[in-house]
């Protein structure tokens, strides 16, 4: 769509539009602005009542206490190291089969496609304890092997690509073949560039589910060291229910940090996907 | 971004990077034994982080240099996943931190092995409350050693006290008391909106913690959920009796005719917390929040009611240090050494360091604790309550036992029905579930 | 090409390109995710005790217990309710603001990581920052009631308001991830139809329908598919926030399998369970594929 600067979408005018944006926007953002707001402050000021917004005193002191509660030096090593592989295998793998799938019509093509998308009709907690086995069978028990090998495979990511590859023209691919182009050469110079967008939204989600997987992290990771930034997070919430909310936000604002710089990273590759030039259908 | 030559090269070092990583290191199995512990708390066996733990830590491998102790912690509320599929997928920790209501799954399967009968002799001996006996011990035999020990009380708000005319050192003793305090107590605004109850009721959240604070009411009017309650096969409820009722009734009649507490507030400590409410019953822990979250509050902590020609009651409950049945006998006779260690009278106050305030297996450590040396009437009140615990049963069902109690009476007291009906359909299932 | 022999027909060549494209995916998730599906699937015919060396194998007795099972048939009511108001509301929502945000305007990139934000937040984080919300004495919500006059509510509290409570939450937390992937689809149509239908004299209106809406419809179809099997699924909050209250309120599939499998240990019970929640949305999600699909598969 032509980015058209000064067309409302409401037909009621700029003015409204903006009304509306910050409208929305306040809703979305003030739980945000509370936790920041928690984040800084002490025990008695979280629990009181009426609650305030301002904390009194701010308790800067809680972002140090959530840093040594827990190594999160390494865990955010461990946690972005486990992002990265995962992130980039898996969008890797699925655009090939995305591709696969969207392009080529081979016998039993929809059944497996149905068998891909039905691993994720399954809650995780029915199917974590044969995995955990194959795990230990593996020996990658306590290793991030576990946590990055078995999410190369995207069930979301397949069925995305699918989609994205399956609005670019057949003709295009027909054009390349006529012009001598292996299936690869297709594939690598055609069909990536054109779903850079598909391809971003991929890459930001991936890589957020790997950060913020906590369950598989918990089963298959024992040793203190090789934890990840979720697990730290659950170093707050102590025995008899109790909770240091204050340090919890505190450590919950590390954990975001680094996906809104991805996601404001990502959102740069969100460019025009086609551009059409004089191929007529 | 990179020319194509150079995005082909990077691309093919990272996937031979990765390649070599994910098929990996081998791991290797060294000569020495390997304790593997799991327990919950952050600090608990942390001796990285106090120079106390690691001080036992240290006593122990100097008697004992091949064993190499390997603590995983788990955050609280996730042990129960973790541990179960770890179970499931046979590898089982060594030695595990389990609450006592798991416990009895754990020997019905035949998971724990029991401590020593030496071991065992000389913990009692050296001063633990005998009331630890009460979850940890099955057929005559102690199953682990105690972590955390809670025992449930009345909190009750000596500020308000003084306010509504009563005497704050005198906290309710029987359920007519109970009722007449929470109505006093009990404050509303100009519309006539309740703003502080004088009781607050756990009707939500998890219903073994719903009946868990409630149940001691039950007991007090000499009722139990179960037959044997203290075996593991019991086969019938035994909950629908006058005893009964009245327990389940006791909260309709506050809610509905005294109007004393109320299905609109939350979570009862949050509400104590926040001063919305007077009283309060759960577990003694819950009086660190009162200490960091609400400094100023002046609290007290007192036995459960009873009614009257009924007996004091109230729970007790145990996190306990457990042996896996599973392990080599070799790896088992250095868990036991361990536990003992770091259990004993001398090396408790130790361990215990980052831990004031809690229950310690002996009145001794507790002594010498400074929570307590700057609250001398808790110790008294904790004292006073502990002789009246009562473990939950000890029935295998019991977590589906307490979820079709607790859906009842929450039903009771939402008004869905009457506290006969509630009962009648709830022992209904429960012996329908214990026929299974 | 020639690799492959002039023996093969084009048709069957692609065929085995087809192929080889999914490969490393489908080898991938044999091991890793089918495998474990089977495995998980034929619990459902054994008394598997998690803890117990003895599994016995009981034939269709979880499936007979299942159908007498009250508390079963209120989780999958609780959940459907769930899933059609979040499916509707959200995707619309979702799409609204990803047109909303689609144009170019100042502060579009800082108010698309707004909307991004609270998907990104910690679960457990936001699920305690909305239980104060929900508060019924001094939460937010009931405070901006208070003040425009209007009588207070009890929201988690509430056996008829939990679900919905819970609900909203669901809403609020998801719409800026479908947001973001409407934003991606939207990318792929081409300016040239906007222009060819704005020559023509179509309004926005006009130039909604017959362009965005067809066109959008892979991206749409992938949003509601993936929506729906992910809300008939619906777990952490609910455990976080209620745990299934009050009174079952807000029970849903998932959880009941969870507390039958790792509360009560019958594991062999949750597999039944677990298996005719799988049929139950392998059967919808097959259906929103013929409906929707088939406007899906856009000529151009």
């Amino acid at each position: 769509m032509i980015e058209k600067k000064g067309r409302s979408l409401l037909f009621v005018g700029k003015t409204m539009d903006y009304m509306l944006l910050v409208g929305i926007a306040i809703v979305m953002v003030i739980p945000f602005l509370w936790m920041i707001s928690t984040s800084l402050k002490s025990p008695p000021d979280i629990m009181s009542y009426p609650p305030t917004f301002i904390p009194n005193p701010v308790m800067w002191v809680n972002y140090a206490k959530a840093w040594e509660a827990a190594p999160f030096a390494r865990y955010l090593l461990n946690s972005l190291t486990v992002a990265l592989f995962a992130t980039g295998g898996s969008v890797f793998f699925s655009t090939l089969a995305g591709f696969g799938f969207a392009k080529y019509d081979f016998p039993g093509r929809n059944i497996l496609f149905i068998l891909v998308l039905g691993t994720l009709m399954v809650p995780f907690q029915m199917t974590m304890i044969p995995l955990y086995m194959i795990m230990i069978k593996l020996r990658w028990v306590d290793d991030l092997k576990a946590l990055i090998v078995p999410s190369l495979a995207s069930a979301f990511g397949t069925f995305l690509m699918r989609q994205f590859i399956g609005t670019i023209p057949d003709d295009l691919m027909d054009a390349a073949r006529i012009d001598g182009c292996s299936e690869i050469r297709i594939f690598w110079s055609i069909i990536l560039p054109l779903c850079k967008s598909g391809l971003a939204v991929l890459a930001l989600f991936m890589f957020m589910g790997s950060w913020n997987e906590f369950l598989w992290a918990l089963i298959v990771i024992d040793s203190t060291l090789k934890k990840t930034l979720p697990l730290g997070l659950a170093t707050f919430e102590l025995p008899g229910e109790i909770i240091a909310y204050g340090p919890l936000m505190a450590a919950s604002v590390f954990v975001i940090a680094p996906i809104m710089i991805l996601f404001v990273f990502t959102q740069k590759y969100m460019t025009k996907g086609i551009i059409i030039t004089g191929l007529k259908g | 971004m990179f020319k194509k030559n150079q995005t082909r090269r990077i691309g093919i070092f990272i996937w031979v990077v990765a390649a070599m990583m994910i098929i990996g290191c081998p791991s290797f199995a060294g000569e020495e034994i390997t304790l593997r512990v799991w327990t919950t708390h952050v600090l608990h066996l942390a001796r990285e982080k106090t120079k106390a733990v690691d001080a036992v830590f240290n006593k122990f491998e100097a008697g004992d240099p091949d064993v190499k102790i390997l603590v995983t912690q788990v955050p609280y509320a996730e042990m129960q996943k973790k541990l179960l599929t770890a179970f499931a997928a046979g590898v089982a920790p060594d030695i595990f931190v389990i609450p006592d209501e798991w416990l009895a799954l754990f020997i019905g399967n035949n998971i724990v092995e029991p401590v020593p009968v030496e071991d065992e002799k000389e913990f009692f001996e050296s001063g633990a409350w005998p009331e630890i006996r009460l979850c940890l011990e099955r057929e005559g035999r102690l199953q682990g050693y105690p972590w955390e020990i809670s025992v449930y009380g009345l909190h009750y708000n000596k500020d308000m006290f003084k306010e509504a005319g009563l005497n704050p050192e005198k906290p309710p003793k029987s359920w007519d008391e109970f009722r007449d305090y929470a109505k006093k107590l009990t404050k509303r605004d100009e519309s006539g909106e309740t703003t502080r109850v004088g009781y607050a009721i756990r009707h939500v959240g998890h219903p073994a913690g719903v009946v868990g604070k409630w149940i001691s009411f039950l007991w007090t009017s000499g009722t139990y959920l179960v037959e044997n309650p203290y075996t593991p096969g019991g086969k019938k409820a035994t909950f629908n009796t006058p005893g009964g009722i009245a327990a389940v009734q006791l909260y309709i009649d506050m809610i509905y005719k005294d109007k004393s507490t109320s299905l609109g507030f939350p979570d009862p400590r949050d509400a104590f917390v926040q001063e919305l409410a007077a009283m309060q019953i759960s577990e003694n822990g819950a009086y660190f929040r009162w200490v960091t979250e609400a400094p100023d509050m002046k609290w007290g902590f007192g036995p459960i009611p009873k009614p009257s020609g009924g007996k004091n009651a109230t729970v007790f409950s145990e996190w306990g240090y457990y042996v896996s049945r599973l392990s080599t006998s070799k790896i088992k006779e250095k868990a036991f050494k361990f536990l003992k260690l770091i259990t004993n009278q001398e090396n408790e106050p130790q361990m215990k360091v980052e831990f004031p305030g809690w229950i310690h297996a002996r009145k001794s450590t507790m002594l010498e604790d400074p929570f307590y040396l700057a609250r001398p009437e808790l110790l008294e009140s904790i004292s006073t309550v502990l002789p009246y615990g009562h473990a939950y049963s000890h029935n295998t069902r019991l977590s589906e036992i307490n979820e079709t109690v607790g859906l009842y009476i929450a039903r009771a007291w939402h008004g869905e029905m009457t506290a006969e009906e509630a009962l009648i359909k709830a022992e209904a299932e429960v012996n329908k579930i214990l026929a299974r | 090409m020639k690799i492959l022999g002039s023996k093969i027909s084009q048709k069957h060549r692609r065929w085995i390109w087809g192929y080889l494209f999914i490969i490393p995916v489908l080898l991938l998730f044999s091991v890793f995710r089918i495998y474990p599906l089977i495995r998980s699937f034929s619990l459902g015919f054994y008394q598997w005790n998690i803890l117990s060396p003895i599994k016995p194998f009981v034939g269709l007795q979880n499936y007979r217990a299942l159908s007498e099972d009250a508390l079963f048939v209120q989780a999958l009511k609780n959940t459907v309710i769930y899933t059609v108001i979040v499916i509707f509301v959200g995707t619309v929502i979702a799409l609204f603001l990803a047109l909303l945000l689609n144009r170019k305007f100042k502060l579009k990139e800082t108010f698309k990581l707004v909307y991004f934000l609270p998907v990104i937040t910690p679960m457990v984080a936001v699920a305690i920052v909305w239980e104060w919300l929900y508060q019924p004495q001094f939460g937010l919500f009931n405070g901006i009631l208070k003040y425009l006059g209007l009588p207070t509510q009890q929201w988690l509290l509430s056996k008829d308001q939990a679900l919905m409570s819970v609900i909203i939450f669901s809403i609020w937390k998801g719409v800026g991830y479908n947001m973001v992937i409407f934003l991606a689809g939207l990318q792929g149509i081409p300016d040239i139809y906007y222009e060819a239908a704005r020559i023509d004299g179509a309004n926005s209106f006009q130039r909604f329908k017959g362009i965005t809406l067809p066109l959008l419809m892979p991206t749409t179809l992938f949003v509601i598919i993936m929506s729906t099997i992910s809300a008939l699924q619906v777990f952490t909050q609910v455990y976080v926030m209620t745990e299934g209250g009050p009174i079952n309120a807000t029970m849903v599939t998932v959880l009941y399998i969870y507390k039958v499998g790792f509360d009560f240990l019958r594991f062999g019970y949750a597999s039944a369970i677990a298996t005719v929640l799988f049929i139950s949305i392998l059967a919808i999600t097959i259906l929103q594929f013929k409906f929707l699909g088939r406007r899906a598969e856009v000529t151009y």
